[in-house]
């Protein structure tokens, strides 16, 4: 067992560092994508506010009224200062819809109904028409009031608000689901993580290993090569199985019981499968690459594979060139494995074999790595 | 004869450490000038000074007669200097790299490519001049660095150990070249630890230990400095007491011992006592077997001046 | 002698082939990466016809139906209450309505997003204006007619002003670009080791030499600068015209920020250079991790957070080079003045100023306390 306690020694002092580096970006990036998410509760039907900054400069008892009215029924924004404050939260999608009210605007709306606030939003947003729907209907009730002219600005106030006050009974035809997709997205995420881990930890102790004279002094001990070549192996498998539980514990840190449910466990062997096919790639990378490349070879497989395989931007939205590309990035069938699961809601094997098809072509990826390394492997051996 | 550096009385501190204690040196014209010492005894340190890279405390230095300065730019276009380590750009071919740092002294093309072209032939890199430096083997890239510190033909050459960790064949072709530039007129200082490589190249040494200069002279007159002589050992199958006692009365002869079938004789200052020897084991009829003549080294003028071996 | 210098550490920048990695290929990859990954990020939030199915409708009356159709906002089908469901169930509608009576409804649906909220913020203004409308009537029984009418009525009551069409995902360029810009610090760093006698040998070659050290040091620098302008211009290039990724109009403009952003980021890493006395992979190493932070900042993994920054810590913008370049972008191609531009470009050329005065003092120094 000496070769294998000896990449134990060279993987703490080559990659420990970086795995563990990879690790805390990963926990940061995902901590927070789950605060950002987790909240949506699953109890009933609950309307969505949009995000409405209210420009009063008016100031009049109407403008107040009605800018109270959006404000409770969004979630207010505060614009930045500057005169590009409007673009910018438009451009930044930090408001939906922006509501200037002019000065005079209550008189005069009172008076006749003609004055108009002025509005700013994304042309053709699906939230911008949520919210101007809902502040033009109190503007249409109040005028609708004050026009017949039997009431009073405060009989009218009060009538309007009442009548917007009246909801319709509105029920979840349930889906039976505990995942709201937030544990899937995060799950897609550690695509990213455990690639870059897996084979940074595995090429650079690899390439640390089997550095020249080094490498000769192992072959002309009286173990066998292959005998060495395996215990290198099992090795790398081990870190591999240490990344990818470490990956897991950290999801299960921020999930909870969220994540000890039929789905975790599923995403969790997707998982496993998934560091499969990143051991076989870093076992071909740590064969092909020389050592000042791997960092740079590392970054553009993760990388590439996440945004291609729709890791960051969901599948949904990629173009289908993209996924037509995408079919030869194990990353791709990873995330599509993790939609299956999501999707399914009665767990057998009809509703399964979608995801498990997904797992299977990660372990062919996984296979073709190998394999290619293998061939590397005697190619070199016989060239030198 | 002309001195070319003049170092007065030369003081550097770093914090506790005096590395320089009150240093003074004369470089005459046309010398190969051995500065030896041990690891750490202050050769590189008061290279950088002489060349103006470091802050000094105390002294003067002058070279060519002027105050050298950071900015004495007409002092700086005399001396090269071949550094300890190697000193080039990786991104740079052979010749691009001495074209580089030549075009830091000559600024006229035409007469840089000649010169350029006289080092490479002068250490031979012929045949690598479209190498980078990390295809080249250690003794090449020792070649190169050479080229790089010489090629503008300087006046005065400073070379900083440059034989460290060379092979014996390399080593050879650098301390060849550094004889054919002293020959060609520039002065030489040559800083080693190698003892053997000082004796062989210089003509005036100076020996340094913690920063002072504790013998300067010709090699012969660095060993006329201290009472050993030469050592004469014989084997022999035996000897009595009254013999050795006997032997010690031939002039010349210092002391003898005897301990192993072996006699070791020290001699008195100048060497040329073996011919007595001889003559006297035959007259007393000690049958001997082989006899070794050995001369003082550096190392023993050292052991001597100081009281601890070179390679302590 | 300038030019010879110049010449030697260009063709030198030029065969330093793991410096063109980070430099100028991985900003290619990246840079195709986020074309292929956010073409189709903009349509997220536009709006479709949403589909939905009524339920009963002859239960609501004629006004509902009406008002269903001239909203707009749906595409209805008219259905029983089975086929609504199994509608649902099959996920081709977003909702169905149970029509119980002329005001009274009823919603299902399987999520919570805003195609649900369309739909149920208006089955509950058709109930408020049916109120509103029966509470006027009451006071006013000769006005139904009018109030029937108006309400009817498609009339706007919010002015829409036209508002820029930017698509936030040109964020993810310009940043990368920035990081370029400000990567260009590495250089900077190498140029002022080379030349520091007690950073590198081949330095203390040079600082005996009979030239003037500021000099060769002008000559150096001036080619890490050319070099990585050139570098900057090649990705943004290549995201202009092959991407072709929107940059507003000029083309003069783009240069000028390029060039401001490569002198801020090249006098950065020369002030580190010369000021950190550590290894130079140990200076190179804070300089990549600071450039990859101030990315961060600037949106180059999340666009918002540009946004974010600059809402609730605009000094820490104005202090990020790299986020100085990216919003100089953003204001070329999102606003219709200048200002916010020449404010950028004179900022980074201000930082440039003061990190080169930095090193030109300590540069200056030409003997050294140790080697």
């Amino acid at each position: 067992m000496q070769a294998f306690k000896l990449y134990f020694k060279i993987f703490k002092r080559s990659a420990f560092f970086m795995v563990l580096l990879y690790l805390l970006i990963f926990g940061l990036i995902v901590a927070l994508f789950a605060l950002n998410f987790k909240s949506s509760s699953d109890m009933g039907f609950e309307a969505q506010r949009s995000r409405i900054a209210v420009v009063d400069n008016d100031n009049s008892k109407f403008s107040k009224a009605f800018a109270s009215y959006i404000n409770e029924n969004s979630q207010p924004v505060e614009l930045g200062t500057g005169e590009q404050a409007i673009k910018d939260a438009l451009f930044f999608n930090d408001a939906d819809y922006i509501i200037i009210i002019p000065k005079g605007f209550g008189e005069d709306f009172l008076k006749d109904g003609n004055a108009r606030p002025q509005s700013y939003s994304l042309p053709n947003s699906m939230r911008a028409v949520y919210a101007q729907r809902m502040a033009e209907s109190y503007l249409k009730l109040f005028d609708l009031y004050i026009k017949s002219g039997n009431f009073s600005f405060e009989q009218a106030k009060e009538n309007v608000e009442a009548d917007l006050a009246l909801k319709t009974k509105t029920s979840i035809v349930s889906i039976n689901k505990s995942d709201t997709g937030s544990l899937k997205r995060t799950v897609d995420y550690v695509a990213y993580a455990i690639t870059c881990m897996v084979i940074l930890s595995v090429s650079l102790t690899m390439l640390a290993i089997e550095k020249g004279d080094a490498k000769k002094r192992n072959l002309a001990s009286p173990i066998s090569a292959s005998k060495i070549g395996l215990q290198v192996f099992l090795g790398n498998a081990v870190v591999s199985l240490i990344c990818c539980g470490m990956i897991i514990l950290l999801v299960i840190a921020i999930f909870r019981e969220d994540f000890f449910n039929i789905y975790g466990a599923w995403y969790s062997l997707n998982i496993l499968i998934y560091t499969l096919v990143c051991l076989g790639m870093s076992f071909l990378i740590g064969n092909l690459v020389p050592k000042n490349a791997v960092n740079a070879v590392c970054n553009v497989i993760a990388l590439g594979g996440s945004f291609l395989g729709g890791a960051f931007v969901p599948q949904s939205l990629l173009s289908e060139t993209v996924k037509n590309i995408a079919v030869i990035d194990p990353i791709f069938w990873f995330v599509k494995a993790n939609n299956e699961i999501l999707s399914i809601s009665t767990f057998n094997l009809k509703t399964l074999s979608p995801a498990l098809y997904c797992m299977l072509v990660q372990l062919l990826f996984a296979a073709l790595f190998f394999s290619a390394a293998m061939l590397a492997i005697k190619y070199k051996r016989t060239k030198s | 004869m002309e001195t070319v550096v003049k170092i007065e009385n030369l003081v550097k501190r770093y914090d506790e450490l005096v590395a320089l204690d009150h240093l003074n040196l004369n470089i005459a014209s046309g010398e190969i000038f051995g500065l030896l010492g041990p690891n750490g005894s202050g050769k590189t340190t008061a290279i950088s000074c002489m060349l103006s890279l470091l802050e000094f405390n105390k002294g003067k230095i002058e070279i060519f007669g002027k105050e050298m300065t950071p900015t004495a730019y007409d002092i700086k276009r005399q001396i090269g200097v071949v550094f300890q380590n190697v000193a080039v750009f990786d991104e740079l071919t052979v010749y691009e790299n001495i074209d580089y740092f030549c075009g830091l002294y000559v600024y006229d093309k035409k007469e840089r490519k000649k010169l350029v072209d006289e080092a490479i032939d002068f250490v031979g890199l012929g045949d690598f001049i479209k190498f980078r430096p990390k295809k080249l083997s250690g003794g090449l890239l020792r070649r190169l660095n050479i080229a790089c510190g010489i090629a503008h033909k300087p006046k005065l050459i400073i070379f900083d150990e440059p034989t460290v960790a060379v092979d014996p064949q390399s080593r050879n072709n650098i301390l060849e070249g550094i004889k054919r530039l002293n020959s060609e007129g520039a002065t030489i200082i040559y800083t080693s630890h190698y003892m053997e490589e000082v004796e062989q190249i210089c003509s005036r040494i100076a020996i340094l230990d913690k920063g002072r200069v504790i013998a300067q002279g010709t090699k012969e007159e660095l060993k006329d400095m201290i009472s050993k002589g030469e050592k004469i050992s014989v084997q022999v199958y035996g000897i009595s007491e009254e013999q050795l006692a006997k032997m010690l009365k031939i002039p010349g002869v210092a002391g003898a011992d005897f301990a192993d079938g072996t006699i070791s004789i020290s001699m008195n200052g100048k060497s040329g006592g073996i011919a007595q020897i001889i003559e006297f084991l035959n007259e007393n009829n000690i049958g001997y077997g082989r006899i070794a003549s050995e001369l003082p080294t550096l190392n023993d003028v050292f052991l001597e001046l100081t009281g601890k071996t070179f390679r302590d | 002698m300038f030019f010879d210098i110049f010449k030697c550490r260009f063709k030198s920048l030029l065969r330093e082939k793991s410096g063109f990695f980070w430099t100028l290929a991985f900003p290619l990859i990246l840079s195709t990466l986020f074309f292929l990954a956010f073409s189709n990020l903009n349509k997220i939030d536009e709006f479709e016809k949403i589909k939905i199915a009524v339920a009963d409708v002859q239960k609501a009356g004629d006004g509902f139906n009406a008002a269903l159709r001239n909203s707009g906002l749906f595409e209805v089908s008219q259905t029983d209450l089975e086929q609504a469901k199994k509608l649902l169930s099959e996920g081709n509608i977003k909702g169905y309505i149970e029509c119980k009576d002329a005001n009274d409804f009823e919603l299902f649906v399987q999520k919570s997003d805003f195609e649900e909220s369309i739909i149920k913020m208006f089955l509950d203004s058709y109930r408020s204006s049916y109120s509103s409308a029966e509470k006027i009537i009451a006071s006013n029984p000769a006005s139904a007619k009018d109030v029937i009418n108006s309400l009817s009525e498609e009339k706007t009551y919010i002015n829409e002003m036209p508002s820029g069409n930017g698509n936030s995902t040109v964020i993810y360029f310009y940043s990368l670009i920035a990081m370029v810009c400000i990567l260009s610090s590495t250089y900077g760093c190498s140029e002022v080791i080379k030349i520091q006698a007690d950073q590198s040998t081949c330095a203390a070659r040079i600082n005996i030499s009979p030239s003037h050290k500021l000099k060769v040091f002008m000559a150096s620098i001036s080619a890490a600068f050319i070099f990585e302008f050139f570098v900057t211009l090649i990705v943004t290039a290549y995201i202009k015209f092959v991407l072709r990724i929107d940059f507003g109009t000029s083309m003069g403009f783009i240069l000028l920020l390029c060039a401001a952003g490569c002198f801020a980021g090249i006098s950065l890493g020369a002030m580190i250079g010369a000021v950190v006395k550590k290894p130079e992979q140990f200076k190179i190493g804070v300089l990549v991790s600071v450039t990859i932070f101030f990315s961060f900042l600037s949106g180059l993994m999340y666009e918002n957070m540009k946004y974010i920054i600059q809402k609730n810590a605009p000094a820490l913008a104005f202090i990020n080079p790299v986020s100085l370049v990216c919003d100089g972008f953003y204001s070329l191609y999102y606003y219709d003045t200048f200002d916010r531009y020449f404010l950028n470009v004179s900022i980074l050329a201000a930082m440039g100023i003061l990190f080169s005065a930095v090193t030109y003092f300590v540069l200056r120094r030409q003997k050294y306390a140790s080697i």
